[in-house]
């Protein structure tokens, strides 16, 4: 009766009752209080589901609008990144060249009429040598964070992510972008990720992987935010890389100050998985 | 990096059929021109802005979904605007300036799309509970539920990417999950009145 019952409200909820139907509906509604209640409980649910969909939705919209926002921090083009390095390199080396040739004999200064208080312009009063002394002085070798992360960053993988091939069968959308990251196909992995339902898009556990494909293509700051939220989270079953790969993300988005601050809790983890690594990467860092 | 524009009837149809790349788009479409309007009549910070955005993109989407939004007299972008104005007015920011008009006053003049964003106490404190409810549930079941009631998915594309066995099993599994729902708000709601 009860089964029957919520198979009618949930058609009148659909507006799929006829006119009949319908007057009948009403009818019991009037008549039964038990009926009423129960039409008002599935309201509540619907309402219930209803809320969770729009949280859900804004959670997703927040997280798009924190891409956009990265996006935007960045130059639309990466020629203007190598133009910008070009043109630092030029006037770098061209100070460069300027400080350190032979001084060539300056023609003769004017003398201006300032008492004895002229100063002498002549270019003897400097040891022609400074410039190269000063060069060989020991200078702390500051590490390149980007070499670093380039030499500890792997995408994470073990044999659970191996997808099983499974004949001729199609694969899923979440199959084919596991597939891809597993094959090592980053980009395209990102493309198969777009096209991934909600609940699919929304599994943390391949969020993670997501991650590590913007860590691979070099999109630092996004990878940041979504490695954040899954640490905020704390539903992804790689759970215990999440702070590594975040320390990774922060050193690629030259954001060092908080990839040592994380590295140092790493490294004190003694229940982590990544504490040794982290231990060597610190002492590298310093 | 930029989505094609899509037009009026594409965007509606393209979240009828459960698209929510649509609605992602939508929202990246408009959003800086948004952002830039907002800020030219409004005192509102970025964070004001960003909400009434979201506020008006998922507006939008509800009512497509619910059946009440099946054509635009106006471009998406001015249904947009203007609910994303309303939400900053109900917010009692400080108007800058009254002066402007455009095509989202004139829209606005015609009483298009007024929604209200109101909620009183007792609402609140509802919403409070349901929320209580559905944060109990299982994963699974929230998710179920959720792509067959708020998302309107069909009971095959659930099995489907769900891996399920059949159509029976998933409209056994989703019943299971709404009666368990119940049961949840009946308990919160026990409890509240007790």
């Amino acid at each position: 009766m009860e089964e029957q019952d919520d198979k009618l409200i949930e058609r009148f909820y659909l507006n799929d009752l006829s006119e009949a139907e319908l007057a009948a509906f009403h009818r019991r509604m009037a008549e039964d209080e038990a009926f009423w209640e129960a039409v008002q409980l599935h309201v509540d649910a619907m309402e219930a589901i209803r809320l969770e969909g729009i949280a859900m939705l804004r959670k997703r919209l927040t997280d798009k609008g924190r891409e956009l926002d990265t996006d935007m921090h960045l130059p639309a083009n990466s020629w203007l990144w190598w133009t910008l390095g070009l043109a630092a390199i030029v006037i770098g080396a061209w100070a460069l060249w300027n400080w350190m040739r032979p001084e060539t004999p300056s023609p003769p200064v004017p003398m201006i009429e300032n008492g004895d208080f002229a100063p002498s312009l002549g270019p003897d009063t400097l040891p022609a040598q400074t410039p190269l002394i000063k060069q060989t002085e020991p200078v702390k070798k500051t590490p390149n964070h980007q070499q670093v992360f380039a030499a500890w960053f792997k995408p994470y993988k073990d044999p659970s992510l191996e997808p099983s091939r499974r004949g001729g069968a199609t694969q899923s959308p979440s199959e084919r972008f596991q597939q891809l990251y597993w094959d090592g196909e980053y980009r395209a992995a990102l493309a198969a990720f777009d096209s991934l339902g909600v609940s699919a898009k929304n599994n943390d556990n391949l969020v993670f992987l997501k991650a590590n494909c913007l860590l691979t293509i070099g999109n630092a700051n996004a990878a940041e935010a979504l490695l954040n939220n899954l640490r905020d989270n704390n539903r992804s079953r790689f759970g215990n890389q999440v702070d590594w790969y975040l320390a990774l993300s922060h050193l690629q988005a030259s954001h060092v100050k908080e990839a040592e601050a994380l590295l140092l809790r790493i490294a004190a983890d003694k229940g982590s998985a990544r504490r040794s690594d982290a231990t060597r990467l610190l002492r590298e860092l310093n | 990096m930029h989505s094609p524009r899509l037009h009026n009837d594409d965007v509606i149809t393209a979240i009828r059929s459960g698209q929510m790349r649509a609605v992602e788009d939508l929202y990246t479409q408009y959003r800086a021109d948004f952002f830039r309007w907002g800020r030219r009549r409004f005192d509102a910070n970025k964070q004001d802005l960003e909400d009434a955005w979201q506020d008006a993109v998922i507006a939008f989407y509800t009512q497509v979904m619910s059946g009440k939004l099946n054509s635009l007299r106006y471009e998406a972008r001015v249904w947009l605007f203007s609910v994303g104005y309303k939400r900053l007015l109900n917010h009692r920011r400080k108007i800058k300036r009254v002066l402007w008009k455009d095509e989202i006053d004139e829209a606005l003049r015609h009483g298009a799309y007024w929604l209200d964003f109101q909620e009183n106490q007792g609402q609140l404190e509802k919403k409070e509970n349901l929320h209580k409810a559905m944060k109990t549930m299982s994963g699974q079941c929230r998710e179920m539920l959720m792509q067959r009631y708020f998302m309107e998915k069909s009971i095959e594309e659930i099995q489907q990417e769900w891996e399920l066995n059949s159509a029976n099993t998933t409209s056994a599994t989703l019943s299971r999950c709404l009666k368990r729902l119940k049961d949840l708000i009946k308990t919160v709601q026990t409890a509240v009145i007790s």
